[in-house]
């Protein structure tokens, strides 16, 4: 037995006596205990001790009666790469100094940290600082939910000297929650360093940090300039993110080809009043469908698709429409249905580029035009056909089988545009 | 030869950055069980004449079956009539990796089956039995079935016992009660088991529950694992 799931499951009493000795000689490496608050902290402490003496890699123990003498009997766990203590919030500042520092004097080299809603307070924050300065191995810290208005939390002092401890440090996570956090601007001008270094971050959550004002949400923007950014998901939403920033987002995102989901919900002032508006949403339409020109078009972000839950129509345009075409994995037919719907739809086809096209080019776009319906295609997706049979009426010299008679039109004063397909 | 095994299982211990371990993870009958996997892996949460039928001609498409259990006016019935014909096909699959038996009930508190009369108890029992004769299925879950007649799950659980495939079980929100506790622990002891993933969240272990299911891991670690 490997993984052993006892989430919830209501035992009390004699559990630490009985399953942690169970667990001593098993081989369960990959154990759940989560949401067991039926166990006490006493008992709690004497089963995490009998913990130590196993080979436990994966430990689950969120929202339990964990309290400081517990987290200590935890920390003797030598070969443990995954924790999350999610929710203990009997645990006090002092109890996670302690923590974290036993964590680092053991040389424990965890891969996932959870320590989300947990009031670690600015003793516990300096103390982590330390330990994640130590530990290269990490991959995923959630660190959510652990400011708030509890004398406990991290203030935004606490963030910043967390952060500036950071920047000196080789961490090169994968995935970093901060959400629902104090963070204010200084602390988001001392974060972009620190995840402008890391190659390896795909998810960053930086939501419900209400502190931040725009001016330091703008400053976020020399992250996406990083030659390391590699982001996929970045979560802002419920923040005070206004047109200017996302304007600025959207003008760092044109080139980029990683990030997948920007989600920005919920951003408005304290009167609730939306601080994103038409010039932000255009700014975002122009960035996945710029309809300038079709080369344009073409070279639109093919990749952003996941930005918000429900879209005011009034002030989105077809931004809504161009993300869900985005979240097909062909990117040559996403930029095909871009080009087909915005510059030779039924209304307004644009023959003209095909009648000043050279004849050479003929065929291969007539091939892109005539490409077969996709199979499982997220959002519209219209036939070229309609351009076909526009073209053919246009020029019906190419598509007539009879013996040619009449002169080839000249080729040298044709107009040179090459849609690579 | 059991340490070479565990080291062999440790490296395979997921710890994905990205795994959610959501609490409520235990109830996973959501739509992402239906969209997970690639051409090959299909989901059926109807077993119709059409499934039964490719069942029957061990299509190699059907990989994942879910069995969902109606309860209407008063009584069970299976999707298909002649419920002994679901269980023959399934077992004579052998392609079938993972077989999910849900229930579909409109009440809060689930099935109820206290109470409910032999003939059905033994028809339940009898298209489980589906399950000990085939050789491929390598993951059940009985998730969320409340089926809290005395002794179901006992009797359930000890046929499992030396199951050739079997590798995952989850019996999640399960009233295993004593019975349950000590046939799973006899499971865990068999010189056959092959199972590295055992669910019993929201189980309700007593402490006898709990120390017969541990007697059962102490033997689980201790026997000589046959290849």
């Amino acid at each position: 037995m490997i993984k052993l799931s006892l989430q919830n499951t209501s035992v009390d009493n004699e559990a630490d006596i009985i399953l942690g000795s169970a667990l001593r000689v098993s081989a369960v490496r990959d154990l759940n205990l989560s949401a067991n608050d039926s166990i006490s902290s006493a008992r709690w402490q004497l089963l995490l001790h009998q913990l130590s003496y196993t080979s436990i890699k994966k430990l689950d123990c969120r929202m339990n009666k964990i309290d400081d003498a517990g987290l200590e009997a935890l920390s003797s766990i030598g070969t443990l790469k995954s924790l999350d203590l999610y929710y203990n919030n009997i645990i006090t500042p002092s109890g996670w100094r302690s923590f974290f520092n036993s964590v680092q004097s053991r040389g424990i080299q965890l891969v996932k940290l959870d320590i989300s809603e947990n009031k670690i307070g600015n003793e516990g924050a300096a103390a982590l600082g330390s330990l994640l300065g130590s530990m290269s191995s990490l991959k995923t810290l959630d660190l959510t939910d652990i400011s708030g208005d509890d004398p406990n939390g991290i203030t935004t002092q606490g963030w910043q000297t967390l952060f500036t401890t950071l920047n000196v440090s080789n961490l090169d996570l994968a995935d970093l929650n901060l959400g629902s956090n104090s963070i204010d601007d200084e602390g988001i001008q001392l974060l972009v360093p620190l995840v402008s270094r890391m190659n390896s971050l795909k998810r960053l959550g930086l939501n419900c940090n209400e502190r931040a004002t725009p001016t330091g949400w703008r400053a976020l923007s020399a992250f996406l300039q990083s030659p390391n950014f590699a982001l996929q998901e970045l979560h802002l939403f419920e923040c005070k993110l206004n047109d200017d920033a996302i304007i600025r987002f959207a003008e760092l995102l044109a080139n980029n080809k990683t990030l997948k989901s920007l989600s920005i919900d919920g951003c408005i002032d304290e009167d609730d009043i939306p601080l994103i508006t038409e010039r932000g949403w255009e700014a975002l339409s122009n960035l996945v469908c710029d309809e300038t020109s079709i080369m344009n078009t073409y070279n639109s972000n093919h990749i952003l698709h996941d930005v918000y839950d429900d879209f005011p129509d009034e002030l989105t345009g077809n931004l809504e429409s161009c993300l869900n075409l985005n979240r097909n994995e062909d990117k040559t037919e996403v930029a095909r249905q871009k080009i087909l719907q915005t510059h030779f739809s039924d209304n307004t086809p644009n023959m003209q580029e095909f009648l000043g096209m050279e004849l050479e080019m003929m065929p291969s776009a007539m091939a892109w035009i005539g490409r077969p319906t996709h199979a499982n295609w997220k959002g519209t997706h219209v036939s070229g056909l309609s351009l076909m049979f526009n073209l053919m009426r246009r020029l019906p010299d190419l598509f007539d089988s009879s013996p040619r008679t009449q002169k080839k039109p000249s080729i040298g004063k044709r107009k040179r545009v090459i849609l690579q397909v | 030869m059991e340490d070479t095994n565990n080291n062999q299982d440790n490296d395979n211990i997921d710890i994905d950055h990205n795994d959610n371990n959501d609490i409520s993870d235990t109830d996973s009958n959501d739509e992402d069980a239906y969209t997970l996997g690639g051409d090959n892996y299909t989901v059926y949460t109807m077993l119709d004449k059409d499934t039964f039928h490719r069942l029957k001609q061990n299509d190699t498409s059907i990989i994942d079956i879910e069995v969902a259990l109606h309860f209407i006016y008063g009584s069970f019935f299976f999707n298909s009539v002649d419920w002994k014909e679901d269980g023959d096909y399934i077992a004579s699959n052998a392609h079938l990796k993972s077989l999910r038996i849900t229930h579909h009930d409109g009440r809060p508190n689930g099935l109820g089956m206290q109470g409910r009369n032999l003939t059905f108890r033994q028809q339940l029992q009898e298209f489980f039995s589906c399950i000990y004769r085939n050789n491929s299925i390598k993951h059940i879950s009985f998730n969320s079935i409340y089926i809290d007649i005395n002794d179901f799950w006992g009797v359930l659980i000890e046929g499992l016992s030396g199951h050739p495939s079997l590798d995952s079980l989850d019996i999640s929100h399960g009233k295993l009660g004593s019975k349950g506790c000590e046939a799973l622990g006899k499971v865990l002891e068999h010189t056959r088991c092959k199972l590295k993933d055992l669910r019993l969240s929201y189980c309700q272990l007593d402490d006898e529950g709990l120390g017969l299911l541990c007697d059962g891991l102490v033997g689980n670690s201790t026997k000589e694992i046959i290849p």
